[in-house]
């Protein structure tokens, strides 16, 4: 990402950001609310076009990346919108799996193996056929993050996971994030207000606060 | 006489049970979408479909459809224009579509019974109309059946469904398209002004059960079904028009339903405070 300014219509939210993510990183973009946290990883997901500069993902610019199944999104409201729809935790992590199933999308043994996997992975393997509005808040983004992980994603987009958890189940979702990145490689972008968890997790930090981009680390 | 030895209720019981598989399907998609609205918009336009029909003399029932596809558009060409206020869309077109059947109606002989499209009249379905309603019927099964996936992941998180390969403009034009289409096919038989209730009500009974996607989407055809059989029953032998008595025997079922769960948590509640106890 270099030089990214972006605006909001005369609000001004971004200004001359650039920044490197390698693969493997941790990274954690801190700041208040309001300060573009979620317009930087919407700029990363192609969602929104920044007002100046440009970005690059796998040594591509983004307006020509065709292959978009190597980046996963958890979204900030992401519980919130599924809890109040009829899912079980199985057919939600199943989902994920949607660009590999053929025609007729019907899952395989080893599909079923992944699909456990991932959630042994969070520590949620026994709650596959639990219905997904049963669950706490913690368990929700658990099997959220097996959902995102199941495809097994280059880089995995994280926007305020933790905003609706405990201290406790913060610092749990954040070491269960290390612990992918070191093992999988797999690249973490997290936007977060949680400094703590960044400072004793994250190998690269950026705050949103200060005037211009400073890396922390 | 048994009911099943007249002609008339033979095809009012396949055109009813066709209706009672597509129409909860399609309806609990837009529950799930919070898009409830779309159901009631189509049908109400609709009926200008039909008064065209019955007016210049061409199958209120295709009448319907083309109706209901003009209103699709209509919809998504205000909302493009008006992207900050959705629900306008469909409230102009509801409007407009509701002032344009009026209109014509007043020139329809008195003969043609535009009044019977308001609440339905499976009893009176034709063979052609049963063929015709079978037919699409099957086709919007099949199509649904194909993108039922897409349109899960959709409904659940349309950023992921982007992000997972699914065609999102194309699943959500394909949708509405179906819906636009089954208002159509049913505005005749069930009715106008009750089709959007029979999108709602088996999919309010099955998530009831607390199930998942699935199975809640099989349970919806199932009540769809449920509805359809015992109101034609009830409406032969009780001489009562089809359509309403199918979604008041539907309405009742979810009452019941709901009562039931309500008891069954309640009894499940006690037990668990005597245990603690």
């Amino acid at each position: 990402m270099k030089n990214v300014s972006f605006s909001y219509e005369t609000h001004h939210v971004l200004d001359h950001i650039s920044l490197e993510i390698n693969q493997g990183d941790f990274l954690a973009i801190l700041g208040s609310n309001g300060t573009g946290k979620t317009t930087l990883l919407k700029i990363l997901l192609n969602e929104l076009k920044p007002t100046s500069g440009n970005v690059t993902i796998f040594g591509e610019d983004i307006k020509d990346l065709k292959d978009w199944t190597k980046i996963s999104y958890l979204s900030q409201n992401a519980t919130a919108n599924v809890a109040s729809f009829p899912t079980t935790v199985k057919e939600l992590v199943a989902s994920s799996l949607h660009a590999e199933l053929g025609w007729i999308k019907l899952l395989t043994k080893s599909h079923k193996e992944r699909i456990r996997s991932a959630l042994a992975l969070v520590g949620m393997e026994d709650y596959q056929n639990r219905l997904f509005a049963k669950l706490s808040g913690g368990q929700m983004q658990k099997v959220l993050l097996a959902r995102s992980l199941i495809s097994n994603p280059k880089i995995l987009v994280l926007d305020e996971p933790t905003s609706a958890l405990d201290e406790n189940s913060s610092q749990a979702l954040f070491a269960l994030l290390k612990k992918i990145s070191i093992d999988k490689k797999t690249t973490i972008i997290i936007s977060t207000h949680s400094k703590a968890c960044s400072n004793n997790n994250c190998n690269h930090i950026v705050n949103l606060d200060t005037e211009r981009l400073k890396e922390e680390k | 006489m048994n009911i099943f030895s007249y002609e008339f209720m033979q095809r009012a019981f396949i055109v009813g049970i066709a209706l009672a598989i597509i129409i909860p399907l399609i309806g609990l998609i837009m529950v799930l979408k919070r898009s409830s609205m779309i159901g009631d918009t189509l049908a109400h336009t609709s009926l200008a479909g039909v008064a065209a029909g019955l007016l210049i003399g061409f199958n209120p029932i295709v009448g319907a459809i083309v109706a209901c596809i003009i209103a699709v558009f209509a919809i998504e060409g205000i909302q493009k224009k008006l992207p900050k206020n959705k629900d306008l869309g469909m409230a102009v077109v509801l409007t407009v579509g509701i002032s344009v059947a009026g209109l014509l109606s007043t020139y329809i002989p008195s003969g043609m019974n535009f009044n019977s499209y308001l609440f339905g009249s499976i009893a009176l379905v034709s063979q052609n109309d049963l063929i015709l309603i079978v037919s699409i019927a099957a086709v919007i099964l099949i199509i649904f059946l194909a993108i039922v996936k897409d349109l899960y992941l959709l409904t659940l998180d349309e950023k992921m469904a982007k992000l997972s390969g699914v065609k999102v403009s194309l699943i959500n034009f394909t949708f509405t398209l179906l819906t636009a289409i089954t208002v159509g096919i049913a505005s005749k038989t069930v009715g106008a002004l009750i089709v959007s209730s029979l999108m709602i009500l088996p999919a309010a009974c099955a998530m009831q059960f607390e199930k998942g996607f699935f199975t809640t989407l099989f349970l919806s055809i199932g009540f769809g079904v449920l509805y359809t059989i015992a109101g034609l029953l009830v409406a032969f032998y009780a001489n009562q028009r089809a359509g309403a008595t199918i979604v008041l025997i539907g309405a009742i079922i979810f009452i019941i339903v709901v009562l039931i769960k309500w008891l069954i948590n309640k009894i499940r509640l006690r037990k668990l405070r005597r245990t603690n106890d």
